[in-house]
């Protein structure tokens, strides 16, 4: 498995053991989709007490509704589960 | 989520095709470090239940998003729940801006379609002080329905839900500045930010949690009640014999103190779901009312209604801890908790504080001197 296909198998899959370069990986990071790196956050001054840092909560729904590894694991659809009695569940 | 009314429901008010986005949202102020001025913050945090639920539990999934770090305003500053919601309604102004009417959202899926996505507040994950800032209701008051303070809970005539808020009432309640009936809701005098989220009721964010209403709340309640209940009868050194001889069982917890000995604040829910799957075991036997042993008729009667209270709260906790329910399992539910509700009536005494029963007894022997 090569540098630029791990982060397209989810965070949880740690099998990759050749990670030689430190710059090379932070390239491809800042290159993902929606790029939720340092730089996704806002700074807000305007409130009372100290400054809000934010991110855009849009971009973090794409980006949760875009990940690969969750292809599988998406509903969308609105389902009646009946159980043995037909009662429902 | 999907096969709840919530959103069948919802799904009915938007155009044909949309797909709805529900958004949960979770927040707890939380102790940051001790190296830079006791630092707090109060992180935000967003997911989308599109994605499975067995999913949201698995941390190294990183399904929760940090969306933003509330500042924590300082311990003498007023406002503060006011200034709270400005920064929650600064991060989450995209979902309150949102035109249901219109066509919707067209957003890339990993299954490559791209639905027409509406995104939604659908739920807010948080412990009660959160429920009474966002819904902005007096400290003590349901953060759900309209019980007046102090009412009983199970009370016959309120049950939880019977009465839900409404964000339109308290809306025009407001407008007409209706402060008395505002004030006996506990509402606050404010318009709130979430009354303005298109399909959202700020009042319903709630989901149950188990952990704290009913294992850390309901249940550790009633294991008090009934340790005075069984000093109270004398029968305590046998309850502890039996609490302690539990045999070894898969998912059976033993316990080697006995049921008082233990502090209260290091009980978790893990030790408590321990204790209820043997409760009503080691309670039966001492408890039991058809024994002949001597009691009399009001003892026999009395515990009589604290074994059913003991079984019903066990019966509840045991259902209510299933991954489904059905459409049986929640007439089961509501069968359980209303007869705890009747059953721990009996309970009215070990239930009181010293003042309260200092001030029963002071009326008792009145009345005697009375006679």
């Amino acid at each position: 498995m090569w540098i630029d296909q791990h982060p397209r198998c989810g965070l949880d899959n740690f099998k990759i053991e050749s990670f030689q370069s430190a710059d090379a990986l932070r390239k491809l990071l800042s290159q993902l989709d929606f790029k939720l790196g340092d730089d996704s956050w806002i700074e807000d001054n305007s409130h009372i007490f100290e400054t809000l840092y934010y991110r855009d909560i849009f971009k973090c729904t794409q980006s949760l509704l875009a990940h690969r590894p969750f292809q599988a694991l998406l509903d969308f659809e609105l389902v009646r589960l009946p159980d043995l009695e037909n009662l429902r569940i | 989520m999907n096969t709840g009314d919530w959103w069948w429901v919802t799904q009915d008010q938007l155009l044909a095709g949309g797909t709805i986005v529900p958004v949960i949202c979770t927040s707890d102020q939380t102790h940051l470090t001790n190296f830079s001025g006791d630092q707090h913050a109060w992180p935000l945090y967003l997911t989308i239940v599109n994605i499975r639920e067995d999913i949201h539990r698995t941390p190294t999934q990183y399904i929760w998003i940090l969306v933003g770090l509330i500042p924590c305003p300082p311990k003498s500053a007023k406002n503060t729940d006011e200034a709270w919601h400005s920064a929650v309604g600064t991060v989450l102004s995209p979902l309150r801006n949102l035109d249901i009417t219109g066509p919707g959202l067209k957003w890339n899926c990993a299954d490559e379609f791209q639905p027409q996505c509406y995104p939604l507040l659908a739920a807010w994950v948080g412990d009660y002080p959160e429920q009474v800032m966002i819904d902005q209701v007096s400290y003590g008051s349901c953060p759900m329905c309209e019980i007046p303070i102090g009412a009983p809970m199970g009370h016959s005539t309120i049950r939880p839900l019977d009465n839900p808020r409404d964000q339109d009432v308290h809306s025009e309640l407001l407008d007409e500045t209706n402060i008395n009936i505002l004030h006996t809701l506990g509402v606050h005098l404010i318009p709130n930010q979430f009354w303005q989220y298109p399909l959202c009721n700020v009042y319903r964010l709630w989901q149950p949690d188990e952990l704290h209403q009913l294992l850390l709340g309901l249940v550790k309640d009633l294991l008090h009640w009934l340790l005075k209940y069984l000093k109270a009868r004398n029968v305590k050194n046998q309850f502890d014999n039996r609490f302690m001889s539990v045999p070894r069982y898969p998912g059976l917890q033993l316990f080697c103190k006995p049921f008082d000995s233990m502090k209260c604040s290091s009980w978790q829910g893990k030790e408590i779901r321990g204790m209820i799957r043997s409760l009503a075991v080691n309670c039966a036997p001492i408890l039991d009312c058809c024994k002949d042993d001597g009691k009399t008729p009001a003892e026999t009667a009395s515990d009589e209604m604290v074994m059913g209270a003991v079984c019903a709260l066990c019966e509840f906790s045991l259902l209510v801890s299933q991954q489904d329910h059905s459409d049986l399992s929640l007439t089961a539910l509501d069968d359980a908790l209303n007869r705890f509700y009747k059953k721990k009536s009996d309970f009215r005494e070990q239930k009181m504080s010293k003042s309260e029963k200092a001030q029963v007894d002071e009326l008792l022997a009145r009345e005697s001197v009375g006679k």
